[in-house]
């Protein structure tokens, strides 16, 4: 049962890192409190993955056949990705650290499911274009109305606080969703876990992340965003929040990261086509071949090891 | 919880709205000891300075209110900062009208006939500032399409006190054969006083603009 610490410990760092997504705003702007935001954040994300996150988990599952000793080594591999990049401010994304880990088992072991890591592949570079598609048909057509329509500074006081509270939930429910299977997906595919004990561990230990240690990174997150007006960054945050959504009925985990840079920039593109910035979206690429690649080697160091060990 | 915070905004709003009565208030009431003033009327015009003090401390308490019921966590916390910069910078206008009467109390100065008529202009023109601030702090909580419009004509109303004052000044410097240079002076106290009011509410104005930009998609 010990292996299945390094899962636990992943989905401990995803929490402490992607909560920020999707309360991040509205803790900035002193809209949500933070305790009530990591709260409802927990309790969402563990429904997300009850209700919705077994997709994910049998994508992750299918791309290669793993036992439970490889998985506690992809998930591990992963968790350390994560770690190391996050030390080196290299982006990184959960999605991305274990399919890169779970790569290195398959080739190692029986191989991997090309057509499922074509799906996955795509749905990563689709993930922040969707989320700027999303976003920008979202903002012209609501940001008209809702300049035209809401007529008083009382009643617009009254939707942005609504609006922040309920993107937060929204956005924790499909965060749960997505990419609970990061964290427990290789452990059901080992049959370590039954898909109901799978999404429960994984969706509780990203709740015991949010919970401990997402502060820092909700508040820096949060007044990067802040930069736009409240309505702009409560549209991309919806923007982010539907098509994570999405990509948990598609079954594949897209990083949240990725989808609220693609979000903002649909936002922007509104304003101004200029509003593209590319030293971001090349972060963005960097981060779809820095994360996976790193996972790989470290995964098969490990893999290596354990071999040469037993 | 959302329908007290919801009765909560709606209370605030009214006090909001009856701060700014109080303040459009004072003006009209400074602007009668003004008046009075012109008029020749002293005696008359100390009695009008005091209801001036009253209204003034009423809009005070308003305010006061006002600023302990939204640090209780009414509005978005960035209208909430925008809303009392805004009340605060709305309730200086009243400061300066109180002001000018206490001028007008302890100095009493005389004012010649050749400019009464500008002097008087400049009061009028204030009102109707005043006014109009009113409408922008109304518009604001009614019908936020209109704020612009009216504090751009605060902005002209302001413009056009400047330009009346200058001519006072001309006038009291240039062209007059006043005796004593204290009363020059005195005189462009009063002046600077009165126009001061306006300048106060393009500032109250300019708060204005920029909430109503924040309320911008």
């Amino acid at each position: 049962m010990f292996r299945l610490f390094s899962g636990v410990y992943l989905g401990w760092g995803l929490g402490a890192n992607d909560a920020a997504n999707v309360f991040g705003t509205g803790v900035a702007t002193g809209v949500v409190k933070y305790r009530t935001a990591v709260l409802l954040t927990s309790i969402f994300v563990i429904i997300g993955a009850l209700v919705q996150g077994s997709r994910g988990m049998h994508t992750i599952g299918a791309l290669t056949d793993v036992d439970i000793n490889t998985a506690f080594i992809a998930s591990l591999a992963a968790a350390l990705t994560i770690n190391v990049l996050t030390v080196l401010a290299i982006p990184v994304s959960t999605s991305q650290a274990i399919v890169g880990a779970i790569l290195a088992v398959g080739l190692l072991g029986r191989g991997v499911h090309l057509a499922i890591l074509l799906k996955v592949l795509l749905s990563w570079i689709s993930s922040p274009i969707a989320a700027a598609l999303i976003s920008y048909l979202l903002y012209r057509g609501l940001g008209s109305l809702f300049e035209t329509r809401v007529s008083n500074v009382r009643i617009w006081s009254l939707i942005m606080k609504i609006g922040f509270y309920t993107v937060g939930v929204y956005g924790a429910y499909a965060l749960g969703a997505n990419n609970v299977a990061n964290t427990t997906g290789v452990f059901l595919s080992a049959g370590m876990l039954t898909p109901f004990t799978a999404a429960l561990v994984g969706g509780v230990s990203i709740g015991i992340g949010v919970f401990t240690y997402s502060k820092r990174v909700m508040y820096t997150v949060g007044m990067g965003i802040t930069q736009m007006s409240e309505f702009a960054g409560l549209i991309a945050i919806l923007g982010q929040d539907i098509t994570v959504h999405i990509f948990s009925w598609i079954g594949v985990p897209v990083s949240t990261s990725q989808a609220i840079v693609g979000a903002v920039t649909g936002v922007g593109l509104v304003k101004s086509s200029s509003a593209v910035n590319y030293s971001v979206l090349g972060r963005i690429a960097l981060g779809w071949l820095s994360t996976p690649i790193a996972a790989f080697v470290i995964a098969f160091a490990l893999l290596k090891l354990y071999g040469l060990l037993f | 919880m959302a329908f007290f915070i919801h009765k909560k905004e709606k209370h605030i709003v009214q006090k909001i709205k009856e701060h700014a009565d109080a303040v459009v208030e004072t003006v009209y009431l400074v602007n009668d000891a003004l008046n009075l003033l012109l008029e020749g009327k002293k005696q008359e015009s100390k009695e009008a300075t005091k209801k001036v003090h009253k209204r003034e401390h009423e809009a005070d308490i308003i305010q006061r209110e006002i600023d302990t019921e939204m640090f209780g966590g009414a509005f978005m916390p960035s209208l909430r900062e925008g809303l009392f910069i805004t009340v605060d910078t709305v309730d200086k206008v009243a400061n300066r009208a109180e002001k000018l009467g206490d001028f007008m109390t302890l100095i009493e100065p005389d004012i010649p006939q050749e400019i009464r008529e500008d002097v008087r202009q400049m009061g009028e023109v204030t009102c109707r500032c005043a006014e109009k601030l009113r409408d922008a702090i109304y518009n604001l909580f009614d019908n936020k399409k209109d704020v612009q419009e009216d504090t751009v004509e605060i902005e002209r109303y302001e413009a056009l006190v400047d330009k009346l004052a200058w001519r006072v000044l001309e006038t009291v410097f240039k062209k007059l054969d006043i005796e004593k240079f204290s009363h020059r002076m005195a005189l462009r106290e009063m002046v600077i006083h009165l126009s001061s009011i306006s300048n106060k509410m393009e500032d109250a104005a300019d708060r204005i603009d920029i909430i109503g930009l924040r309320l911008k998609s």
